[in-house]
């Protein structure tokens, strides 16, 4: 218990790190990804394959060798980006990959009828994306978006790597320190852990104020 | 095999005392088993570190091999690790023993048991190869510092730096090449590590200032094998005395003798009295 008053100021700050590169890197993963999920299924044949060979490389390749791909990989070719940037930059194409197929996935998921209902009503395709298909897709896709936002909560440990000092670091300074690192790593757990407790709440009140159409 | 492991797993998550090893002494394990164990981090170059085929090379793995031949054992086993996880691993019983530059010391001795020296290290601060502002230890007060986590220099650090903003690396090369692209302005490193990174790899970077602490490196292995720790002692007796350590460091240190310099270690950091 006096582990974790004495590292508490120092888990605070790890865990403000965790959840900054958490939530920027979701934010901008699920805008990246909708814009790959849209070129995913556009008429245009090039967007299509560039879309796919993305999904296929971020999907494909482990998150560890991308962060030091973007972290001790690009100072060679001359781009050196501090730690925390790096972090975001490499969780935010990562999770756009992820996303856009749940994305897709959800589009894929509403009837055809709706395309025709709405083209019917002369519609353009991108108010009918807008309007008609995508907050039907997101209501589909908001599970498997959820998981990614939580499983993403808990890559974020990986930036230790590139010298991010988040909660995962934290918790392994106090362990060397201290020598006590079966607390110091239950400590991290269980904040790892409220943090996603809170996210799956808040996924659950989302999927139920979307399911009122629908009740 | 694997439904007990779960349990065995399931009991050490509940908070059942899970002792790391057998509680027999490390020496009875490595002759039964003909293998010594041996962690180290294998990217502090010339100490220890990957050759180009992959294959662990430098001094501290040259020392474990002439250890384990004099142990009778018959094959070494190499396990990458880190500073950071040293002390948990050797009470989990992961390896048998370190072999990585470790410095000795007291907080370290209380977890784990260490052998005699086997060799001295002089911890610098180093720099960007054009750095003029920073001239030692004295100039480091709220600048960015690329230390690796668990050593000695991460500790001095935080005791000694005000307002250090301390740059955690897995290893010391990682630091080290981060520092010569300017994402650091200094680091603590072993002297050695950092001359022959610039010199080998070409790395822009030099010490700063003289050497911050002289350390005593020993081989730290489970603090109940006494049998254990009475044979690595005397194995590194031998080597001192009939010239396989001074070869062995002549090798990778630019000819320097470790021998003498053990021999020069003052009474206190556990040299001649």
């Amino acid at each position: 218990m006096d582990l974790i008053t004495a590292s508490l100021p120092g888990l605070l700050n790890g865990l403000a790190i965790t959840v900054v590169l958490g939530g920027v890197s979701f934010a901008l993963g699920f805008l990246i990804g909708g814009l790959i999920a849209l070129a995913r299924i556009s008429r245009f044949g090039a967007l299509k394959v560039a879309a796919i060979a993305y999904v296929s490389v971020f999907r494909g390749t482990p998150l560890l060798i991308q962060l030091m791909l973007v972290y001790f990989g690009l100072p060679q070719l001359g781009v050196r980006v501090p730690p925390i940037p790096s972090a975001i930059l490499a969780f935010t194409l990562y999770s756009a990959a992820y996303m856009s197929e749940n994305l897709r996935g959800g589009v894929l998921a509403v009837h055809a009828g709706q395309w025709e209902a709405a083209g019917s009503l002369g519609m353009p395709y991108h108010r009918i994306m807008r309007r008609i298909i995508f907050p039907q897709a997101l209501r589909v896709a908001t599970p498997a978006i959820g998981s990614r936002f939580i499983a993403l909560m808990k890559d974020t440990s990986l930036a230790s790597v590139i010298t991010v000092v988040e909660l995962t670091r934290v918790a392994e300074s106090v362990g060397s320190s201290s020598f006590r690192y079966v607390e110091a790593f239950v400590i991290a757990g269980v904040v790892y852990w409220l943090v996603n407790g809170l996210l799956s709440a808040g996924q659950e009140v989302l999927e139920r104020r979307m399911a009122r159409a629908y009740a | 095999m694997s439904a007990a492991l779960t349990v065995v797993v399931v009991a050490c998550l509940a908070g059942v005392a899970c002792s790391g090893g057998t509680g027999e002494d490390t020496l009875e394990r490595v002759r039964a088993a003909g293998v010594l164990r041996v962690a180290l981090t294998q990217a502090n170059p010339p100490w220890n570190f990957l050759d180009r085929d992959g294959r662990p090379a430098g001094y501290d793995v040259d020392v474990a091999r002439a250890v384990a031949g004099r142990l009778k054992a018959a094959r070494v086993e190499f396990v990458g690790s880190d500073y950071a996880s040293f002390i948990g691993g050797v009470r989990a019983d992961r390896f048998d023993i370190v072999i990585s530059g470790q410095t000795i010391t007291a907080r370290r001795g209380e977890q784990v048991g260490f052998s005699r020296p086997y060799a001295v290290n002089g911890v610098s601060v180093f720099v960007r190869r054009g750095e003029t502002a920073i001239r030692g230890v004295d100039d480091l007060a709220g600048k960015r510092i690329a230390v690796s986590e668990g050593t000695v220099e991460a500790e001095f650090a935080r005791a000694n730096i005000p307002g250090a903003d301390l740059r955690i690396y897995r290893n010391a090369t990682l630091g080290l090449t981060d520092l010569s692209w300017g994402r650091a302005d200094a680091a603590l490193v072993s002297r050695f590590l950092g001359l022959h990174l610039a010199a080998a790899k070409g790395l822009a970077i030099r010490p700063a200032g003289p050497i911050l602490r002289t350390d005593a490196l020993g081989m730290s292995f489970r603090k109940e094998s006494t049998a254990f720790k009475r044979e690595v002692d005397r194995a590194v007796g031998d080597m001192i005395s009939d010239g396989t350590l001074s070869s062995i460091s002549r090798r990778w240190f630019d000819g320097l003798d470790m021998a003498a310099e053990l021999r020069a270690l003052a009474p206190d950091l556990g040299g001649p009295r």
